[in-house]
């Protein structure tokens, strides 16, 4: 056979090819173009989109694509130029398996793309499974039957696998992204559509310009012909790179500018390879295509670059000049809010003392330890008594708000009963109550039962300010105060069929100073016993709240702290 | 990658690796392949030589 083979090669005149891949059997010098830009192009995507990122699956899968892409075109280059038939029919072999190998790794791809993350096991198996007979079968007559001598074209005669499996696996697999893209779209928000959409038509672009280039060789025997499918690697690359630009795809934060000079420098050193002055106007007509559109791109994305990075640094000036002036506007506020809180204490300290004397003087005046007054007298003295209460309570209140803030309230905890404390309280207040024609009911669990950890003289305060506040809010009706266990928390609850309020008015009820419609009704208040309230019963580790389901409607103030079990 | 992946892989990748020397075995070592001749031509070119 070696002497046959021996006899054709000079027969037909078959060059002998050195290093593989040159030889004057390459008889269209644009073969060499396409085929050195196509492997340059996609090697640099691969090894550009893997260096971003080389964790990433979707990357990995994207550099194997293109490696298997560029070993193909390399294999490709190797039939062209070869004139031994061995070589011919097992390089025209392996290329039967990495084609329909690209095809698998695209649907793993997109996949992968898509769905943003691994595929499930099942899927692998279904995937790769196909090409299992093309690899077992590929070094048997099912794949290439012989070489075919009765003429000077260097061609195998291809078996049942060349012909047809290879074929159908790859419109299979071609389907596989079609549909399984189609359906991805459609679940999709808007953002990520038009990314499924370019990859898609990507691929499929880059992969039918690949299959429809054999299957036109295959038709019309013109394999010159069929080396259009080659370019379908750089429409492919176009796509990623605009993605990568566009969508800063594959985790790429860089500009693609880099990509597209690069890209642009590969192509004018592409003519180097040119081999025939005859075609070098059209090679310089289609890489001077190529580089006025690459070219605009890049002037497009640079310009779009430099737009932001300008738009960046403004915002981030403004932003420092923003950050300053609330750091100012910060200290002042702070160093106001301390002013604030020691005039507080200061003004309350000193209020103290003569407050302190006006009410013993006018308590002695009104139990005649300075003798007998006239009645009229005893009336006054006794309204400058009470207003001397209501603004000792005031300043008393101011001076535990700034306890509070200033951190320097303390609270002696001890195990009390909060049901005795409310049942005196209630007592205490009954005589108010009645006095305005109301009724104060009061109801309890037992007294060890409602026994709480705390500080007995503020929870004092507390009971005495929810009661105390519900008697002056109502008008008529009655005052209900329960002490209840519930669970491992014991409740403290005021109901009254007093004025209520709106929404609003509860969201704000225990805010500093707020005292909503009530102040109408009561104007010796400071506005400060609720929010006071709330800051001890939280301090005891409870909740306070309110219900009210409308004006005119009455209210429940409740607060509840944790039962000693 | 999980664990069944890795093997199946690496059985694929190992199947694929003994094609490909079985594939270069034959043809490149053994060159046992038919070949498919025109017997007029064949003749033609002997005389030639």
């Amino acid at each position: 056979m070696e002497t046959l083979i021996q006899a054709f090669i000079h027969m037909c005149q078959w060059d002998t090819a050195s290093l593989l891949i040159f030889s004057n059997n390459v008889f269209g010098p644009l073969i060499y173009y396409s085929h050195f830009i196509a492997i340059i192009i996609s090697l640099l995507v691969g090894i550009f989109v893997l260096s971003r990122d080389s964790k990433a699956l979707v990357n990995k899968l994207l550099f194997l694509i293109m490696t298997a892409f560029s070993i193909w075109v390399f294999f490709d280059l190797i039939l062209w130029a070869n004139e031994k038939p061995d070589l011919i029919m097992f390089f025209w072999s392996m290329m039967l398996f990495i084609e329909p190998f690209i095809y698998a790794l695209c649907v793993y791809f997109i996949d992968v793309f898509i769905g943003k993350k691994d595929i499930s096991f099942k899927k692998k198996v279904g995937i790769f499974s196909l090409l299992l007979p093309v690899i077992i079968l590929l070094p048997t007559k099912f794949a290439l039957i012989g070489f075919d001598l009765t003429n000077c074209f260097r061609e195998p005669v291809e078996g049942f696998i060349a012909t047809f499996y290879v074929y159908f696996i790859e419109i299979i697999y071609t389907l596989w992204i079609v549909i399984f893209a189609f359906k991805k779209y459609k679940e999709s928000i808007p953002a990520i559509k038009n990314q499924i959409i370019l990859i898609t038509i990507g691929i499929i672009l880059f992969l039918l310009s690949f299959v429809s280039g054999n299957i036109v060789g295959s038709l019309t025997e013109n394999w010159t012909v069929a080396q259009i499918g080659i370019f379908g690697m750089p429409i492919f690359a176009g796509f990623l790179a605009y993605m990568i630009v566009r969508f800063k795809t594959f985790n790429i934060k860089l500009l693609g500018t880099q990509v597209l000079v690069i890209a642009l420098g590969f192509l004018v050193l592409a003519i180097v390879f040119v081999r025939n002055i005859e075609n070098i106007k059209l090679v310089v007509a289609f890489t001077l295509l190529f580089v006025l559109i690459l070219g605009r791109t890049l002037i497009k994305s640079v310009k779009r670059e430099v737009e932001q990075r300008e738009r960046l640094e403004v915002l981030r000036m403004k932003l420092e000049e923003s950050n300053l002036k609330l750091e100012d506007a910060n200290d002042k506020l702070k160093d106001l809010d301390k002013l604030k809180t020691e005039f507080l204490s200061l003004a309350s300290h000193q209020l103290r003392s003569p407050l302190t004397a006006m009410k013993g003087y006018s308590s002695m005046i009104i139990e005649g330890d300075f003798g007998e007054i006239n009645p009229k007298a005893k009336e006054a003295v006794e309204r400058i008594f009470q207003s001397t209460m209501n603004l000792t309570k005031i300043v008393e209140d101011f001076l535990n708000v700034s306890k509070i803030e200033s951190g320097g309230m303390k609270y002696e905890m001890t195990p009390f009963s909060l049901s005795e404390i409310a049942r005196d309280m209630s007592k205490d207040l009954s005589i108010t109550a009645g006095q305005k024609g109301l009724k104060l009911n009061f109801e309890s669990d037992t007294d060890e039962e409602c026994t709480v950890n705390g500080d007995r003289e503020k929870i004092r305060q507390v009971v005495l300010n929810f009661i105390d506040n519900s008697i002056k809010y109502t008008k008529e009706g009655s005052v209900n105060v329960s002490v209840r266990k519930v669970g491992d928390k014991v409740v403290f609850a005021v109901k009254d069929t007093g004025m209520g309020m709106t929404p609003e008015i509860k969201a704000t009820l225990f805010q500093k100073f707020a005292r909503g419609d009530g102040a109408r009704m009561n104007t010796g208040g400071s506005g400060l016993g609720l929010y006071l309230a709330k800051e001890i019963v939280e301090a005891h580790k409870g909740t306070v709240g309110v219900e009210s389901e409308g004006m005119g409607k009455g209210s429940i103030f409740h607060f509840e702290l944790d039962a000693i079990k | 990658m999980d664990k069944k992946s890795k093997i199946f892989f690496t059985i694929f990748s190992f199947i694929t690796m003994i094609s490909i020397v079985a594939t270069f075995h034959q043809y490149v070592i053994s060159k046992s392949y038919d070949t498919f001749t025109n017997e007029e031509i064949f003749n033609e070119s002997l005389l030639d030589q």
